[in-house]
């Protein structure tokens, strides 16, 4: 009986669509899923764990009292709430076309025997899987551990008072990660309801890219954003903050249990703390119904919202080919002949201009891959900006002109790493078909598409504000020396590069994992002593200096570059180097 | 122009054996036709004598030089077309062109006639700069054979390249082999249609299981086996079980438990 309900095409078609959520172009389709079902959830419950032993030490290690513990948790729990929102709203934003039925699924399964309202229940039912799995992988660790060390120096706390504040820690944790999920899922629908599949089509992959820049800013912008909450209060624009009114739940909920604790004997200084902070969550007490309320009346609109969009847009299922799609050339016509006059004169530099600017944008993968870097360079950006003085002319400093080569770099460095991706492996005989050996003018094709697409949009976003900040000249001479910075980057990234860019067998680094901390650790000093370099220019009001050592490195980087040792030939299939060694490569 | 020329070729993949000891020559002006069932190696040995593959053990020469020796100059003169034409899916038809011309460094000016042109004559002109992924799959066959022909290569290897083709574009397609044979071009054409074979082809290379079972002339492989057609020849040669028999057991499970 059991095994026949297991079969049934509801079930099969879950189980379809829960896999389809594994898939993509990094994970070889041969991949054992069970393992790195198992590898993702391990990192996750390892990652929340040391989070939350970190963050918890303060509870454990001091002495505090029921009111410096009621406001001070005020910080993580309002970290806890938002990490779970942005983390299930990340994880639907990068799975943003299997939200819902994809045309090819449509075409695929329609034909069959099976009825269009098992398949979209199938969907659903995945979707919402997904959903929880994320939702419960983030908040079970913390559940436990935080409210756990929360209250580990008070003994007056009862088991089942703890047992409370856990519970209650899951159940807001959860609901604020609902929201996250299904404010994308919401909005995700909500567009494809207005905009019709013509547009959607054209639309989506904009959205998604937006989405992924900005919550992943958000997720790393979240440790110094949750900082002395109490403090700042509840009110004006804080509380539209949407982890500000799951904050206001939990609190009305089981704030009590911590601040309302009975006293035990204390020195005076304990009591003084205790009666100064006690105050202090007592008159913030009063906010919080509002903002619980707003949480709840906003997980129920969202909640109505992503159902009836979702039930609107599965009236019929999608058809395989909605639209015709965007002709890419006409749109990029005038553009291209400019390119071709002025910076790719090469037919091989001009192949990887425009292969690049095409892979970039239009693969799902490298878009992705770009949107991550632009969040971490915008996440970079925003914390150095923060501390920065940003008055009208209010002249350079450091921490304003460090924000241009975090954003430019991190893109950059984003570019460095997407480019060993292939856009579609099995497409690269045409490439190895046609190649002629040159892959050196091929890359600087890739590296100039680099350039147009990152580097310039990131000076040209960022410009306003050194008007704003330096006046028009001095602004300028800032663009003017991120952009040479910028060409010196590239150059260094690109040095021991001697491959075809988007085309290659992806060969993961073997020591990754011990040298991103140093990567990152130099990318950050980089960007330092590049600032620093920019300062003195503009103190000076000349780039001469500047220019000069630039130009010295980028000399010494072409140089190196040239005279490095190449492979005689590309090699379009290299295996890893275990694979080679155990002669398992063809 | 040069023979291409394969000698003992074999290829092996996890121990077992795809292609053995196959011998293949193609001469200018020389239409081998290459046919063979499902899985008897048509592919691999195509792709082999692209350098897309390397053999385990044999030599392919153009010109008397292995072609190992100088892949990229080998492949000035090649066109390939594959029996999958996987493309970019993000390009459209015109861009994958510029981009497969670009690399083989014709100039821009000629290369877009020779784009233009390719893509009017095929009918490919109205989704010309839409998706490769909206293309359907004789379209993006349509586009390999444009890519493979772009540089008026001395040698054309076709494998199964009627895929997915509509009848006139098939029509067509074995005109411009005997067109491009006529011209002095190299060709090895591998199929299963035996009719397209048999009007196209000068000589017939017949493999199975990977080993070459007949390799002749179309008129002496008949005169030979006494048939008087290449179905015929190649039901003799290949065919071990009744075609007959088999369509009425596959007919049967099909109708079990109705």
């Amino acid at each position: 009986m059991e095994a026949a309900r297991l079969r049934t095409p509801y079930v099969q078609l879950t189980k379809l669509f829960l896999r389809q959520f594994l898939e993509n172009d990094l994970i070889s389709p041969e991949a054992d899923r069970s393992q790195l079902l198992a590898m993702v959830g391990a990192m996750v419950v390892s990652l929340t764990l040391f989070v939350c032993a970190f963050m918890s030490f303060t509870y454990v290690g001091a002495l505090l009292t029921p009111g410096q513990t009621a406001v001070l948790s005020l910080d993580d729990k309002l970290f806890y709430l938002a990490l779970a929102m942005i983390v299930t709203a990340l994880v639907a934003a990068t799975q943003w076309d299997a939200l819902a039925i994809d045309p090819r699924d449509a075409a695929i399964l329609e034909p069959l025997p099976v009825p269009s309202g098992t398949i979209r229940r199938a969907k659903l039912s995945a979707v919402a899987i997904l959903g929880a799995a994320v939702a419960v992988a983030v908040n079970a660790c913390p559940s436990v551990v935080f409210p756990w060390l929360l209250v580990f120096g008070f003994r007056q706390m009862s088991v089942v008072a703890l047992a409370e504040l856990m519970a209650t820690h899951l159940v807001v944790a959860i609901a604020a990660a609902a929201f996250g999920y299904l404010t994308v899922v919401a909005l995700r629908e909500t567009m494809a309801a207005i905009l019709g599949p013509r547009w959607f089509t054209r639309v989506s992959p904009w959205a998604q890219g937006a989405l992924i820049v900005m919550l992943g800013s958000a997720l790393l912008l979240l440790p110094p954003a949750a900082d002395r909450i109490a403090q700042r209060g509840f009110d004006g624009w804080r509380a539209l903050s949407p982890p500000m009114w799951f904050l206001g739940a939990y609190e009305m909920t089981a704030g009590g249990v911590i601040a309302d604790l009975p006293r035990t004997p204390m020195t005076v200084r304990q009591a003084n703390n205790d009666q100064i902070t006690s105050r202090m969550y007592r008159e913030r007490r009063g906010q919080f119904p509002a903002l619980a309320r707003r949480a709840g009346l906003a997980l129920a609109l969202t909640f109505f919202l992503a159902a009836a969009a979702y039930m609107w847009n599965a009236r019929r299922l999608p058809s395989l080919a909605p639209a015709p799609p965007p002709a890419f050339r006409r749109r990029w016509r005038l553009g291209g002949r400019l390119a071709n006059a002025l910076l790719v004169l090469d037919p091989a530099a001009r192949a990887g201009f425009y292969f690049t600017l095409a892979a970039m944008w239009r693969s799902n993968t490298h878009r992705l891959t770009l949107a991550c870097a632009a969040a971490a360079g915008f996440a970079m950006a925003v914390v150095a900006l923060s501390s920065a003085n940003v008055a009208p002319l209010g002249g350079p400093s450091h921490r304003l002109l460090i924000t241009q080569p975090l954003l430019y770099g991190a893109l950059l460095v984003g570019f460095r790493h997407l480019i060993r991706v292939p856009a579609e492996l099995r497409a690269n005989w045409g490439f190895q078909l046609a190649w002629r050996g040159r892959d050196r003018a091929f890359a600087a094709g890739a590296r100039e598409a680099a350039v147009v697409a990152l580097v310039l949009p990131a000076l040209v976003v960022l410009f306003p504000l050194f008007v704003f900040v330096l006046g028009p000249r001095l602004a300028l001479m800032h663009a003017a020396l991120g952009l040479v910075g910028a060409l010196v980057l590239l150059e260094a990234l690109m040095v021991t590069y001697d491959k075809v860019p988007f085309t290659c067998t992806y060969v993961p680094s073997e020591n990754m994992k011990a040298l991103a901390p140093i990567y990152a650790l130099a990318f950050l000093i980089g960007a330092s002593l590049f600032a620093r370099l920019q300062l003195d220019a503009l103190q000076r009001g000349s780039p001469f200096r500047a220019l000069l050592t630039l130009a010295a490195v980028f000399v010494v980087l072409r140089v190196m570059a040239v005279k490095r040792a190449r492979l005689p030939e590309v090699e379009f299939d290299e295996a890893p180097a275990s694979f080679q060694r155990l002669g398992l490569h063809t | 122009m040069p023979d291409l020329r394969a000698t003992r070729l074999s290829k092996h993949f996890s121990g077992v054996r795809v292609v053995n000891d196959v011998n293949v020559t193609i001469r200018p002006g020389e239409v081998v036709g290459y046919l063979g069932p499902n899985g008897s190696g048509k592919t691999t040995t195509a792709r082999m004598l692209a350098g897309l593959l390397e053999p385990s053990s044999g030599i392919v020469e153009y010109g008397g030089r292995d072609i190992r020796d100088g892949l990229v100059a080998f492949r000035r003169e090649l066109g390939y077309i594959p029996e999958e034409p996987y493309l970019y899916p993000f390009l459209s038809g015109t861009e994958y062109l510029y981009l497969i011309g670009r690399l083989r460094e014709i100039p821009e000016a000629l290369l877009t006639t020779k784009i233009e042109g390719f893509l009017n004559l095929f009918g490919l002109g109205p989704a010309a700069d839409q998706s490769i992924a909206s293309y359907s799959k004789g379209m993006r066959q349509k586009i390999v054979i444009s890519a493979a022909l772009l540089h008026d290569p001395s040698v054309v290897l076709f494998d199964e390249p009627e895929t997915g083709l509509d009848v006139t574009t098939t029509l067509m397609l074995r005109h411009l082999v005997r067109t491009l044979a006529g011209r002095g071009k190299a060709i090895l054409y591998s199929s299963h249609i035996l009719e397209v074979v048999e009007r196209v082809c000068d000589k017939v290379i017949v493999l199975h299981k990977g080993k070459v079972v007949a390799d002749d002339s179309i008129a002496r492989l008949r005169t030979l086996l006494s048939r008087n057609s290449l179905e015929g020849v190649f039901s003799e040669l290949v065919i071990r079980e009744d075609p007959e028999q088999l369509a009425r057991d596959l007919a049967d499970v099909s109708a079990l438990g109705t």
